[in-house]
């Protein structure tokens, strides 16, 4: 509907001017024509009433204008002519997405009214909105013909819409500023609003923690729960006057907290005044002060006990001179020393103290200048009451600076010593004997001293230093303390000695430290510390307590020395032994079953093809014989190696059983033992006198029969075997060695180096049998001994085995001499 | 076989062991009575009349066992315990017969009341002596503490405490 009114609206523009032209020519009308005249000017006024208050312009479908309205050519500055034939763009802006545009053609494309806000560009380039209705006129097909658009000037409104919008996020902004604020405030001060009644609103954390009053027991009470009694009411009644009166308060208030302890607050008070100028509420704002607080109050105290003191010195005349030398102040002992009223002498000269002839010799004078030239000046003289008697008297001076090094008089203390005169001719004659005998006595104290003062340095230089009074606080450190420690002094200095602990005693064994010490007795131990950076050191530490006059301890000197690397390496060993224990375990077990499991089958071999051999043997052809035989001695080798190498095994494990024997019965044991294998050889033993030595005799009696065995072996193929034993002290330590020497086949030195090794052998199997283990096993139980075994040898010259049992060093370098093994 | 006349128990789980030592008991003339079992609780059963054994009698006991140490189900260690540790059974001789020489299996068995220790040796002629002579020994050359009847076992049991 809205639609057609808008449509006749516009369309009327001709039909007006020709109803104008019409009503002008005056031609006759029909009430028809009246009807449709009366209708006309209705729409005319109407148009009119537009035009003054809308905006009006018509475009084609192509959007290029073909009409404007005035208040169209006043808002955009373009004249009429300018604007008809353009395109509408002209007065885009740039503001509105194209998506805008697009869904606004779509729109009226589409035959229906778009209303929107546009943002447009005058000629001149300024900037003004329009509320804009733009409605379509319609073919009879339907089709949009025309575009009429209404617009109103909503520059204003939206410029206030923007100042609205700028203003609110102004005052969020500082609303936020206010928040941040309040933060800050409540992270540094104690903050807290009460009503005008003194009743709490609001505490900040702040204000909760230092009055130890949880928040819900402060808010609704007075400000008075805290109240510490200190100040007069006086005090409270200026400050509620100066805050009832709108005025802010500041001062500093001494506070109770909820547990009775005392806090002194720097307080700001400010009243938030309502409308009519009346305070509304309180907002304090307050800083803890306590350690200044406390810290003045110490410093008066101090200052009124020693105002307390002076006066209460009767003995000695205390009083303060100006620069020239006048009484200034005068404490009691003067009054009564001197014998002048405090009126009377406060402003005098101080020569009037002086007997008459030192007041002519002028040395009251003379003694200000000496004690303002040497800092102090003291004498014993007669000096003079008011009533003109002598006495004798100790007299100092000590000139007075004040801050800024300027001199600002001296004081003057003195005493009578009259009757300490006299008795000291009587005490001097003492003091001389004293003094002689006390001089012979510093005489030694420093020679003692001297020595102490030595032992403390050696102790400084390798031992760590520290002392500590009873409760455990560090009162000394030597360097080599903070060294270790990687603390400095003065953060060591007044710690309690526990910032050092490393946590890993036990309690009960500081317990046992403290007990030890808290009964005057020394207390010795190995302690785990943690150094500053977290790492951790070893200390032997002695603890000596002092003990002070009650025989109580009063201190205790701690030395010690670093073991960290003893103790680290003795960590290490325990965790080596751990590791070849289970090692040794783990070889147990296998040769355990090596013992077992490899022997079973091999006896089995052995067994069935013997049985083979005996029950078929005349079934077999003599090759097959000869192979039942060869796996026999397979066997049986192998039986033999299983044997020896469990055996070396076993040598490895067995826990030496040292004890005193002679070694020429052990030898002749084995020569027994052996004999078997040499029926109807020539062989010549030389056996020379043996020595008794400290070993493992079970042990020892496997090195030679190893080493005999060996030698009847490798002397088979000579007519008559040499076997020699003999022993040499070696020159260097006198430490026996043992010698095994054949004139076998020899060996080539070359080949020195395979003789110690598993499995190794010089000759073919089929010459000389072996396994390979025998001199394996010799050099195992030699360094087992802590000893040293070598070999020399030429082919076809014999060989000579050496051998020590003990700690043995290098041997001496011998020609053609090899050295096998070395220290195991 | 005749329960009253058994000569030796032997203890052996391997099938190749226990062949050859029948083999070298059979060359010695000493296989008439001979009664095999293949693990540590049969030996236990055998000897305590108990299970598949519950007919035999304490007091025909075997005169010799041959032992093994490594049997499968229970130890040779626990049975020459506990049957050295049980007054109805200790005086029987017990011969152990191992591959291993391992000084604590020594020890322990001798500790335990073993009357003999024997390593097996590798070499057939070797084993066989040895199984010859420990046959020859404890069945001839010995005297049993029992020679027959319950009534002399049940003194000679007292006797030996």
């Amino acid at each position: 509907m809205n639609v057609d009114m808008e449509t006749q609206l516009i369309e009327g523009e001709r039909p007006v001017r020709n109803l104008e032209k019409t009503l002008t020519e005056r031609e006759p009308a029909t009430d028809q024509l009246a009807d449709r005249q009366s209708a006309l000017k209705e729409l005319a006024d109407q148009k009119f009433a537009l035009d003054q208050h809308a905006i009006v312009a018509i475009t084609d479908v192509q959007g290029t204008i073909t009409y404007v309205n005035d208040k169209f050519c006043a808002i955009s500055q373009y004249s009429r002519e300018q604007l008809i034939g353009q395109n509408h763009r002209i007065l885009n802006s740039g503001h509105h997405p194209q998506e805008f545009f697009q869904q606004m053609y779509h729109t009226i494309a589409n035959g229906k009214v778009w209303h929107g806000e546009i943002k447009n560009r005058a000629k001149d380039g300024s900037i003004y909105w329009v509320d804009t209705t733009i409605v379509p006129s319609l073919t009879a097909e339907g089709k949009p013909r025309q575009y009429v658009a209404i617009r109103a000037d909503i520059t204003e409104r939206k410029r206030a819409e923007s100042a609205l919008k700028e203003s609110l996020a102004t005052s969020d902004r500082a609303l936020k500023e206010l928040a941040d604020q309040k933060f800050a405030l409540d992270q540094h001060a104690i903050v807290a609003v009460t009503d005008v009644q003194g009743t709490i609103t609001y505490v900040n954390d702040k204000f909760c923690a230092i009055s130890q009053y949880p928040k819900e027991d402060l808010i609704g009470q007075n400000h008075r729960i805290l109240n510490s009694g200190h100040h007069p009411q006086e005090f409270f009644q200026q400050m509620y006057h100066t805050i009832a009166n709108g005025k802010v308060w500041h001062g500093e208030i001494k506070n109770r907290a909820k547990d009775g302890s005392i806090y002194w607050v720097d307080t700001t008070i400010v009243p938030a005044l309502s409308t009519e100028g009346k305070p509304r509420q309180y907002v304090a704002i307050r800083a803890d002060i306590t350690e200044r607080k406390r810290a003045e109050e110490a410093l008066h105290e101090t200052q009124e006990r020693f105002r307390l003191l002076l006066d209460g010195v009767k003995d000695y005349a205390i009083y303060m001179l100006d620069p020239e030398g006048h009484v200034i102040s005068w404490n009691e002992g003067a009054a009564r020393l001197k014998g002048y009223r405090n009126e009377e002498i406060l402003g005098k000269h101080f020569s009037c103290f002086y007997v008459p002839e030192d007041r002519e010799a002028d040395k009251p004078a003379r003694q200000l200048r000496e004690s303002l030239a040497n800092g102090r000046f003291e004498e014993q003289a007669q000096r003079v009451r008011k009533d003109g008697s002598a006495f004798w008297a100790n007299v100092v001076i000590t000139p007075m600076y004040d801050d800024h090094g300027n001199h600002r008089g001296f004081s003057k203390v003195a005493r009578d010593i009259t009757q300490t005169r006299a008795d000291e001719r009587e005490i001097r004659k003492l003091n001389d004997e004293l003094e002689r005998r006390v001089e012979e006595r510093t005489a030694q104290l420093e020679t003692a001293n001297k020595e102490l003062t030595d032992h403390k340095f050696a102790l400084d230089q390798h031992a760590i230093v520290a002392m500590t009074d009873v409760q455990g606080t560090i009162t000394y450190v030597n360097d080599k303390f903070c060294s270790v420690s990687r603390y400095s002094r003065e953060e060591l200095i007044g710690q309690n000695h526990r910032i050092m602990n490393s946590g890993h005693h036990p309690r009960e064994f500081f317990q046992e430290m403290y007990e030890t010490i808290g009964d005057g007795e020394v207390w010795q131990g190995e302690m785990k510390n943690r150094a500053k950076d977290g790492s951790f050191y070893w200390l032997d530490t002695t603890i000596v307590p002092f003990a002070g006059s009650e025989g109580k301890p009063r201190q205790y000197a701690t030395i010690r020395a670093d073991i960290t690397k003893r103790k680290q390496a003795e960590e290490r060993v325990q965790q080596r032994t751990v590791e070849l224990e289970t090692a040794n375990k783990e070889l147990e077990a296998f040769s355990y079953s090596v013992s077992h499991d490899l022997r079973a089958p091999l006896r089995h071999i052995s067994g069935f093809s013997k049985l083979l051999v005996e029950e078929f043997g005349s079934a077999l052809d003599p090759a097959a014989q000869h192979y039942l035989e060869r796996i026999q001695s397979g066997t049986q080798k192998m039986g033999l190696l299983v044997d020896e190498l469990l055996n070396l095994a076993r040598v490895g494990r067995h826990v030496l059983h040292p004890q005193r024997a002679g070694l020429n019965s052990i030898v002749a044991e084995v020569i027994a033992i052996l004999q078997p294998d040499n029926e109807g050889r020539q062989v010549q033993w030389m056996i020379a006198e043996l020595p008794e030595v400290d070993c493992d005799p079970v042990l020892v009696k496997q090195i030679f029969q190893n080493l005999l065995a060996n030698a009847l072996k490798f002397t088979r193929p000579r007519a008559q075997s040499v076997i020699e034993v003999s022993c040499q002290k070696k020159e260097e330590d006198g430490q026996p060695v043992f010698m095994v020497r054949d004139n076998g086949i020899g060996f080539n030195m070359k080949y020195v180096d395979k003789l110690f090794g598993v499995f190794q052998r010089l000759h073919r199997p089929e010459d000389f049998e072996g396994t390979g283990i025998g001199l394996v096993t010799v050099q195992r139980i030699v360094h087992k001994h802590g000893g040293r075994v070598w070999a020399e040898g030429e082919v076809d010259k014999g060989a000579a085995f050496y051998f020590t049992l003990g700690a043995g060093k290098q041997a001496g370098s011998k020609s053609n001499a090899a050295i096998a093994g070395g220290q195991s | 076989m005749n329960v009253g006349e058994l000569d030796i128990l032997l203890v052996e789980d391997n099938q190749d062991d226990m062949d050859l030592a029948l083999h070298a008991l059979r060359r010695g003339n000493l296989a008439n009575n001979i009664f095999v079992v293949r693990d540590g609780e049969e030996a236990l059963d055998f000897l305590f009349c108990r299970g598949a054994y519950a007919h035999r009698s304490f007091a025909l006991p075997p005169k010799l066992v041959l032992l093994d140490l490594k049997l499968p189900k229970v130890d040779g260690m626990v049975v020459l315990k506990q049957t050295k540790s049980d007054t109805r059974t200790k005086t029987i001789p017990i011969v152990i017969m191992t591959s291993s020489k391992e000084e604590r299996d020594l020890a322990e068995s001798y500790k335990l009341g073993v009357n003999s220790y024997i390593q097996k040796p590798v070499d057939f002629d070797q084993f066989r002596d040895t199984v010859k002579s420990v046959g020859l020994y404890w069945l001839v050359t010995n005297q049993a503490p029992v020679t027959d009847g319950s009534k002399q076992l049940a003194g000679a049991t007292h006797d030996s405490r």
